[in-house]
């Protein structure tokens, strides 16, 4: 039980475990307690990095520093952290699962109760002879319909009797979403007064704070400067609130940000909150894009009349007279020198 | 029907009265009536909505009162029935399929469909009026072999979703013109939208990759460069599940076949060795043969929009005045008359046009416009169609 709290730190148990262990904020002005808030630290680190943080000590410091850190990226109070962090703790999560869903019997049926039935309500067998989970289609649908890829489509998977026949990467895979979630929601919904945390985690929380707006310029930029056409900015804000663009709006995004002149690199980073995101996959399909791979054709943005017939065009009045999305970030700036 | 004149529908509308005073019983409950839309059409084509009862017999005294064309009920359990779309509160709704025999384009159809000009009402052969050249509106005639049509799509259905999907509590009606409505009971409710848009295409395998069915690969020789050189290949899997199973059974099956009628009736893809390995192209036909012969063609929209309302089992369908019923045994069902229920006494029509046609076992037609004398049920269904009307003797 205990490792596994120490894998799964947002589980029903671990919760119960951290109340009898009956830590109070306070505690952590203690020196001897720096350990954990450097732990807690390293996690939201990570998350800004865009890196899953791979340690793994024991469950006592484990679930706390989880907490501490859910409390640090409260603290910080930048909306898209929340979701980052979230993200890349159900990663860390989801690297554990891989290893769970492979052990013997006992402990993948173990890790199905605690993990899938516990937490998000889904009842998954495991088929011991041949190695595979089971899903009923009801649930299996109610995850794998916001994905957008063939692979994931009912008529593509092995169905009998009601269930659908998965294995261990899909069957976390389709979970993943649904984990960001509950960590998001945890964070969110801590009521807490700021200024009545302990001091060396004001001050983590401040360090973390400046690191974030100074190595994630790019992202910052994104969000605050609204120079970029409303058609961007909404498939944008749909990444950043954890949805799911289509295939098209994915590829209107990657080839407008190649054509303002933002690397590959910088557009890669762009597509890290998507909930199917690869890293391997979007960076192979943004080279193509750039003309780095494959037939090497640069891709151009298509058109303003494209992206409406889209369904992607958000006109607002500052797009009149301009054909092509990425002509509005020239346009804003002539004003702004015109003024 | 609106534009049949003042006699004809009272005529008809009379009949449709007769019908539920005498059958009540053959009206079907919603489960939880309380929580279903209901709507229905008045003879003279005006549509009412957002209607509830709070039993069977509320709704029986409307069908007495108002007796509409139409009669439908909600797929959808509402908190509020009553209210506009967006305040109803929906809570699921059943999971229903649409099988529309008009969509398996039988090839009989030619020989019994006729055209109706809606301008100038002429009967027409085909979908231009001769007499002033606008676009006719089909009629259709559905013969035994269009029926037998519908049945094999049915039945294709019910397997794939008791084998597949698991759904063995299902009821079959004949929709009471020219299709059958699959109603799945208990299971499935609470499927969203687009949830259910992926179990239509299940069933009519939209959307299947072969390559992901059947993992695509390369058999052969790995050259001086390190690549595989050689045919890609699909692995038949005739003991797997789903999809990938029943193609495989399938296309193992016609090339068996294939190979004893060898010489007779050659098949494109039985002289490729099925059986073990091929070309790809050669599978990538097969499986195309065998998704034509086993996917199911239903409207999808109808399985996806969960507000839709759904002609109410037990009810007349004013395109044909026919019932829509429960197919107990889809083999033996017979719409002609097991769906007939319309009074027999004579009435003296004039009839537009229609082809031969079958009701009760009786044979009638085929007519050109001219005047006859015909059961009460007969000229219903001509009536509404649009092709016959009420004439004085």
């Amino acid at each position: 039980m205990s490792s596994v709290i120490a894998r799964y730190p947002f589980l029903r148990s671990a919760g119960e475990y951290l109340r009898l262990l009956d830590y109070s904020l306070d505690e952590f002005n203690d020196p001897s307690m720096s350990h954990i808030i450097d732990k807690a630290s390293k996690r939201v680190l990570a998350a800004i990095n865009g890196t899953v943080y791979n340690e793994l000590s024991d469950e006592d410091v484990e679930v706390v520093s989880f907490l501490l850190a859910c409390i640090l990226v409260r603290s910080i109070g930048v909306k898209s952290l929340y979701r980052r962090f979230a993200l890349y703790e159900a990663r860390r999560a989801e690297r554990f699962l891989l290893e769970d869903l492979k052990r013997d019997r006992s402990a993948i049926e173990k890790i199905l109760g605690l993990v899938f039935k516990d937490v998000f309500a889904v009842d998954i067998k495991y088929i011991q002879g041949e190695g595979r989970f089971i899903m009923r289609v009801e649930d299996y649908l109610r995850y794998s319909t916001s994905f957008h890829d063939s692979y994931w489509r009912l008529t593509n998977r092995v169905v009998h009797r009601g269930y659908v026949y998965l294995d261990a990467r899909d069957v976390i895979r389709l979970v993943r979403d649904e984990l960001v979630h509950l960590i998001m929601k945890r964070i969110e919904g801590m009521r807490m007064d700021i200024s009545s945390l302990p001091e060396p985690i004001l001050r983590r929380s401040e360090g973390l704070k400046s690191m974030l707006i100074q190595d994630k310029e790019f992202r910052v930029e994104r969000l605050e400067v609204k120079s970029y056409p409303p058609c961007i900015l909404n498939i944008l804000r749909t990444l950043e609130q954890g949805g799911n663009p289509s295939h098209t709006a994915r590829v209107l995004l990657a080839t407008y940000m190649l054509g303002i002149g933002k690397s590959v690199d910088q557009v890669c980073e762009l597509f890290r909150s998507a909930p199917d995101y690869n890293e391997r996959v979007t960076r192979y399909q943004v080279e193509h894009l750039a003309g780095l791979r494959g037939n090497r054709i640069v891709y151009s943005c298509p058109s303003c009349e494209k992206v409406m017939l889209q369904g992607l065009c958000f006109k607002a009045e500052e797009c009149d007279g301009i054909k092509n999305p990425v002509q509005f970030r020239g346009r804003k700036e002539e004003g702004r020198g015109m003024i | 029907m609106s534009n049949q004149g003042y006699e004809t529908i009272q005529v008809v509308r009379q009949a449709f009265r007769e019908f539920y005073y005498n059958n009540s019983r053959m009206l079907e409950t919603p489960e939880e009536i309380g929580t279903r839309e209901f709507g229905y059409s008045t003879f003279n084509g005006i549509m009412v909505r957002h209607l509830s009862f709070k039993s069977i017999n509320e709704l029986y005294a409307l069908l007495i009162r108002e007796v509409p064309s139409d009669v439908y009920s909600s797929a959808a359990y509402y908190t509020n029935p009553t209210l506009p779309m967006e305040e109803k509160g929906l809570r699921y709704a059943d999971l229903i399929f649409d099988i529309d025999i008009k969509e398996l384009n039988p090839p009989c159809s030619y020989t019994h469909d006729v055209y109706i000009c809606e301008r100038c009402s002429n009967v027409t052969e085909g979908r231009v009026c001769d007499a002033c050249n606008t676009t006719a509106k089909r009629i259709v005639f559905p013969c035994d072999s269009c029926i037998e049509l519908g049945k094999r799509e049915v039945k294709k259905i019910l397997a794939i979703l008791e084998e597949d999907l698991g759904i063995d509590r299902v009821k079959v009606y004949f929709s009471g013109n020219y299709g059958f409505h699959i109603h799945v009971r208990g299971s499935y409710l609470n499927l969203d939208s687009k949830a259910r848009s992926e179990i239509a295409n299940y069933v009519s395998a939209k959307g299947i990759v072969y390559d992901i069915l059947f993992k695509r690969y390369r058999r052969g020789k790995i050259d001086g460069e390190g690549n595989e050189r050689g045919s890609d290949m699909f692995i038949l899997k005739p003991n797997a599940y789903g999809w990938a199973g029943r193609i495989s059974r399938y296309i193992i099956q016609e090339d068996g076949e294939g190979r004893r009628k060898k010489g007779k009736e050659k098949k494109g893809y039985t002289s490729k060795r099925l059986g073990d390995h091929t070309l790809y192209y050669a599978y990538t036909h097969a499986v195309e043969d065998a998704l034509h012969a086993l996917s199911v063609s239903i409207d999808p929209n109808v399985t996806m929009d969960v507000h839709r309302i759904f002609r109410l089992a037990g009810t007349l369908n004013g395109k044909s005045s026919l019932a829509k019923v429960t197919c107990e045994c889809i083999d033996s069902f017979d719409p002609s008359v097991d769906a007939c229920f319309i009074g027999d006494r004579e009435v003296y029509a004039y009839i537009t046009g229609a082809p031969r046609f079958r009701l009760k076992g009786n044979t009638f037609g085929p007519y050109r416009q001219e005047y006859s004398r015909l059961p009460l049920y007969a000229f219903c269904y001509l009536a509404c169609k649009g092709l016959a009307t009420i004439a004085k003797s």
